[in-house]
């Protein structure tokens, strides 16, 4: 079983990649991100301002993300993302990003293959989240299998 | 600057992109345990270079920005004058691979000469630490 405030904590903390879906026109959009978590569940990203991700952020900013691992769990979430002004927690960003995209030795940003852009780093503030255990295998159980999390979520730790 | 058991190295490149280079510097110090210094213009390197007590390493760019249009090869000339600089590994990490600069290279005493566009930085962290350590 899932532990709410410690799991789910640790397992977003360890993973770094989220997939990021963005819609505008209609048109929905998919990517995977390297993402930063601060403590109070805001999910933060880097881009450059010119790609497909961010134009559409900065036109929409309504966006849904998936973080999941296979026999772990899957964090469903949507939210709202704006761009960080803020220079601190700019620099802040760029040593946990630095940190957390060097955890695996093979990992490679596919971001720095490209010519080099104007950055920008998004904070998604999530306003929907919930949790599915995927270390169990039942069939058709009758509670429902996903774990709904209370917006806002608050620093002392993820409430169901 | 650098304690006896940590190694140190310095690496002086013209990219302006902090994020990489942030990136680049937290991948050398949990791959291989390396205290490193970045520094993007000539004079930084130059400052760098004078602060460490001791130094393991230097891998450079050979354009680099500089005012006076000096090269990696002078910065390379320079701290080699000086017995800090000629007990270091030098290794080139540039965008430049015309078989004159190589030579050049070689002529300096450059422990190796990595082309940036034929190498990926797992590998070059994975060849820095044969070459350093």
């Amino acid at each position: 079983m899932i532990s709410i405030t410690k799991d789910i904590t640790n397992f977003l903390k360890k993973k770094f990649v989220m997939n990021l879906a963005t819609c505008v026109e209609n048109k929905p959009a998919v990517v995977p991100v390297v993402y930063v978590m601060d403590e109070v569940y805001n999910f933060y990203f880097i881009t450059y301002r010119n790609s497909l991700k961010s134009k559409n952020l900065m036109e929409n900013p309504q966006c849904s993300f998936v973080i999941w691992e296979f026999l772990k769990m899957s964090v469903q979430a949507s939210g709202v993302a704006s761009v960080v002004e803020d220079e601190a927690k700019k620099e802040w960003f760029v040593k946990e990003y630095s940190d957390k995209s060097t955890n695996d030795p093979n990992f490679w940003d596919p971001m720095f293959r490209m010519k080099i852009e104007e950055y920008v780093i998004f904070v998604i503030r999530p306003t929907w989240m919930r949790v599915l255990d995927l270390s169990h295998s039942t069939v058709r159980q009758e509670k429902s299998p996903f774990t709904e999390i209370r917006i806002p979520i608050k620093e002392s730790g993820l409430e169901s | 600057m650098s304690d006896n058991n940590l190694k140190s190295i310095l690496i002086l490149l013209n990219d302006v992109d902090l994020v990489l280079l942030n990136v680049m510097k937290t991948k050398f110090k949990k791959e291989n345990g390396w205290e490193s210094h970045i520094a993007t213009s000539y004079n930084d390197a130059v400052k760098a270079f004078e602060a460490f007590e001791h130094i393991d390493g230097v891998l450079t760019e050979i354009i680099i920005n500089d005012a006076s249009g000096r090269t990696g090869f002078d910065f390379i000339e320079e701290i080699q004058s000086t017995k800090k600089g000629a007990d270091a590994k030098v290794v080139v990490f540039t965008d430049l691979g015309l078989e004159e600069d190589k030579e050049r290279a070689k002529a300096l005493g450059v422990d190796h000469y990595f082309i940036k566009s034929r190498i990926t930085l797992n590998e070059l962290s994975q060849e820095l630490k044969k070459i350093i350590q």
